[in-house]
């Protein structure tokens, strides 16, 4: 063990609390008596890797999973054939337009079914190689300098994979891209291969909902939701990732197109270490994205089970300056322009009141449900349902000195409470962190640090804490260290930095699957630590790709579409394909239940019951809004522990 | 500037140097370098704007404002100086002036070294225009948060410059020997 890494576990084990006695066994030395909660199951350690953007039938649609296994995906409800072509019921994923010109809507009405989706476009996606505008990048050396995380196989990918098109035009690397029929499309083909970069789809709060098109109307037994998934491409043309409060521009162009209807096709090469993973352990397809939407809400999700809310930094609730207030109503004279809301414009709602913009639609469906679902908003509260930065930078000092688009700080509780009040080590490892902690306004081009990625840098406790910044927040490079010798964390919150996180347009799912086996790769030489380590390798959300399982509605923020996990452990192997309906919080609950802790608060969704089902349908809960808590998904010996 | 670089130049010397020490050499240096910065091809005599002293420079980074303190050197068109980034670090600058034209280039020497080329056009005690980074990348867009490089922005304004009243504060004249000293 290095000194600085002895020092970060130095100060991890004081920042909980927890004597020098526990510091002493950390190291190897003689253990006496810890005053911790030890784990219920042989599972010592937690590592949750968080990759960026992309949906369950994205990455695994034509998956086929091994004999006495089922799964639920695009090829098993036969909307695709195995080679990717229209399957007998492609009629499953068809697209609409719809019409939206007076007040927002979920389930906006005038519908009408695309004969051809419109052409995905490039958006952003990168047109060459460049080392002054990367990735991808010209100089191996280069690459690898600003990219030292990724399995070393894996570092050719960082040179390949550009566009060669101007952005925002019609993709045509894609064959047909003008006659894709009405639903979903292989993205993948000689043309565009699995190591390429594309374009990425709108995701965000108030349009996914849009374009998950749920409705009381249309719910069925089988999908008592209704969310009938039928308007990705369409939102995509109309509003895209928002106005910022400016009129339309004439023409309007988006540049995505109907980039959300693509998936790769697992079967025939595309994502091979997914696939391997799958085949050799344990993945759900039953899991979700805890919040329509984007990266910052759905990391505060896993974070804290909860929505941050809007405050004067001080606890205390407070209203947000009118130009950060979400406001999806159509602009007058367009048809689905929202009025207020983007990156730099509305990103929060006061969910409580029913006249404020957008909420109507949301609640009045969550209510319109058998049984109505709570929204579980406080009153006068405006959540953040955006992406906006931290409250704090590294150095713990105020996010809002260097831009406008800050949540200021909170003291809501987090799971690192719990953990820490109960003795359990946690790190949050973000790549690049030591870099960021030195550029906070990212000024530094090799700086691709995720900050809104990270729940704990929007805590009051954590960041104005030096010892709980140090003992807490992490560089991988730390992570590494402690895979070596055997010093992990119980809990590990893992995260990539932009080049390697899998996020379309900015990165490549081939570049997070380097990441990723780098981890693995790591642990599995370690067999002592891999022997009662877990992990849980998932994405953020589904980054508004189609995705055609069942929605849960949980409250006013999500669930949202499915995404891929996959649990690596030795009592999660033999190609398990895990049905219980769960998502980020079931995460949550996993550690809590393991470690013997209770949930975060009294309104947090890790309150939420496992779910019950029908004999007949394993993903729909019968006991709304319940998420699991991922027990199941493992097999355990029969001596160990099971609450 | 010039009178103020010369006397900058001037005024040092004679703080560092007795008159007795001063040798006949040392003296026609001294005066080849007053002629030298006094000359018209010493700053403002080029029509080129007059940009030398402290600037509170900031730009559009990828997660928010970069700030920090710019002080520059100007002779004839050419620009030296300092940057004070604090946690960024201080880079070498090198620039240019062309009229009211402005080319700046930061060297960051950081772990991974990067430069930053601002260009653009001066306005009395205003200036700015675009960025770009050479060596590494500028667009990211996964999360909206930021900006294409082509939008990328810098402003800088001009600050009072400590250095420069107090040597204007402190003006010179010629000895009854032909030295000059400081009032």
């Amino acid at each position: 063990m290095s000194l600085p890494s002895f020092l970060a576990k130095a100060r991890q084990h004081a920042a909980v609390g927890v004597s020098l006695f526990a510091l002493i066994v950390n190291l190897g030395a003689p253990a006496p008596a810890v005053a911790q909660n030890a784990p219920i199951t042989p599972i010592q350690h937690v590592i949750v890797i968080i990759g960026e953007n992309r949906t369950f039938d994205h990455v695994y649609g034509t998956f086929v999973p091994k004999r006495g296994q089922t799964v639920s995906n695009l090829l098993s409800r036969r909307i695709v054939t195995i080679e990717g072509a229209p399957g007998l019921n492609y009629g499953l994923s068809a697209q609409n337009s719809a019409t939206d010109s007076g007040v927002f809507e979920i389930s906006p009405g005038s519908k009408s079914a695309y004969t051809n989706i419109p052409a995905p476009e490039t958006a952003s996606a990168p047109t060459a190689a460049s080392d002054s505008d990367p990735a991808p990048f010209v100089t191996l050396s280069l690459a690898k300098l600003a990219e030292p995380d990724l399995f070393p196989p894996y570092n050719k990918y960082l040179l390949t994979g550009a566009t060669g098109l101007a952005h925002n035009i019609p993709d045509t690397r894609i064959p047909n891209v003008n006659t894709l029929g009405s639903g979903v499309f292989q993205l993948t083909s000689a043309t565009l291969p699995y190591d390429s970069y594309a374009a990425s789809p709108v995701h965000r709060f108030y349009q996914m909902w849009q374009q998950t098109d749920c409705s009381a109307a249309t719910a069925t037994s089988s999908n008592p939701s209704g969310c009938l998934n039928d308007l990705f491409p369409w939102v995509e043309v109309t509003i895209g990732a928002g106005s910022n409060g400016n009129p339309p521009p004439s023409p309007l162009n988006t540049g995505e197109g109907s980039t959300s209807m693509a998936f790769f096709n697992v079967a025939h090469g595309d994502a091979p270490l997914f696939r391997q993973l799958a085949e050799q352990y344990t993945i759900s397809d039953n899991f979700h994205q805890s919040v329509e939407g984007g990266t910052g809400a759905n990391h505060i999700m896993f974070g804290y089970a909860d929505a941050l809310p809007y405050s004067d930094g001080n606890g205390n609730l407070a209203t947000p300056p009118t130009n950060q207030v979400e406001d999806p109503d159509p602009q007058t004279g367009t048809n689905n322009y929202y009025d207020q809301d983007g990156y730099s414009g509305g990103s929060y709602s006061n969910c409580n009141d029913i006249t404020q913009p957008g909420v109507p639609a949301v609640v009045n469906y969550l209510q319109s449900l058998n049984p109505p679902i709570s929204p579980n908003c406080a009153p006068n509260a405006y959540y953040l349902l955006n992406n906006y930065n931290p409250g704090y930078v590294g150095n713990g000092t105020l996010d809002s000195v260097y831009t406008q688009f800050t949540i200021p700080p909170t003291s809501q509780k987090h799971i690192g409470d719990s953990l820490s009040a109960a003795g359990v080590s946690w790190t949050y490892f973000g790549e690049g962190w030591d870099l960021y902690v030195s550029d906070p306004s990212g000024a530094d081009p090799y700086d691709r640090y995720c900050a809104i990625c990270n729940p704990f840098q929007y805590a009051t406790d954590i960041m104005t804490v030096p010892t709980q910044r140090e003992a807490h927040i992490q560089d991988t490079t730390y992570l590494y260290e402690d895979l070596v010798d055997g010093s992990l964390p119980a809990v590990s919150i893992v995260k990539p930095s932009g080049f390697t996180d899998g996020h379309p347009s900015s990165s490549k799912l081939d570049l997070f699957e380097g990441f990723v086996k780098n981890i693995l790769v790591k642990l599995q030489a370690n067999p002592t630590l891999a022997a009662s380590t877990a992990v849980f390798i998932t994405f953020d959300e589904g980054g508004g790709y189609y995705d055609s399982g069942y929605i849960q509605p949980l409250d006013f923020f999500g669930d949202g579409t499915r995404i891929p996990l996959v649990i690596v452990s030795p009592f999660s192997t033999g190609g398990i394909v895990n049905h219980s309906y769960a998502d980020h919080v079931s995460i949550i609950k996993f550690i809590e239940r393991n470690w013997g802790l209770g949930p975060i608060t009294a309104r947090s969704r890790d309150n939420y019951p496992n779910p019950t089902t029908s004999a007949s349908n394993p993903y729909v809960p019968t006991n709304s809004p319940a998420i699991d808590d991922l027990f199941d998904a493992f097999t355990f010996p029969t001596t160990a522990a099971r609450n | 500037m010039t009178t103020m670089m010369t006397t900058v130049m001037t005024t040092t010397m004679i703080k560092t140097t007795t008159a007795r020490q001063i040798t006949k050499t040392q003296w026609l240096c001294c005066c080849l370098a007053v002629l030298l910065l006094t000359s018209p091809f010493a700053a403002g005599q080029n029509n080129s704007a007059n940009v030398a002293g402290k600037w509170q420079l900031s730009w559009e980074a990828r997660l928010g404002t970069a700030r920090g303190t710019l002080q520059l050197e100007q002779v004839g068109s050419k620009l030296t100086g300092s940057f004070d980034g604090g946690s960024l670090g201080s880079p070498k600058i090198s620039g240019t002036v062309e009229g009211k034209n402005i080319t700046l280039t930061l060297d960051f020497q950081r772990a991974h070294p990067f430069t930053l080329v601002f260009t653009g056009t001066i306005d009395g005690d205003k200036m700015g225009g675009k960025f770009d980074i050479r060596g590494v990348q500028a667009g990211y867009d996964s999360h909206g948060e930021n900006a294409r490089p082509s939008n990328y922005s810098w402003t800088a304004v001009r600050q009072p410059d400590q250095t420069r009243s107090e040597t204007y504060a402190k003006p010179v004249r010629s000895s009854a020997n032909g030295l000059q000293k400081v009032l």
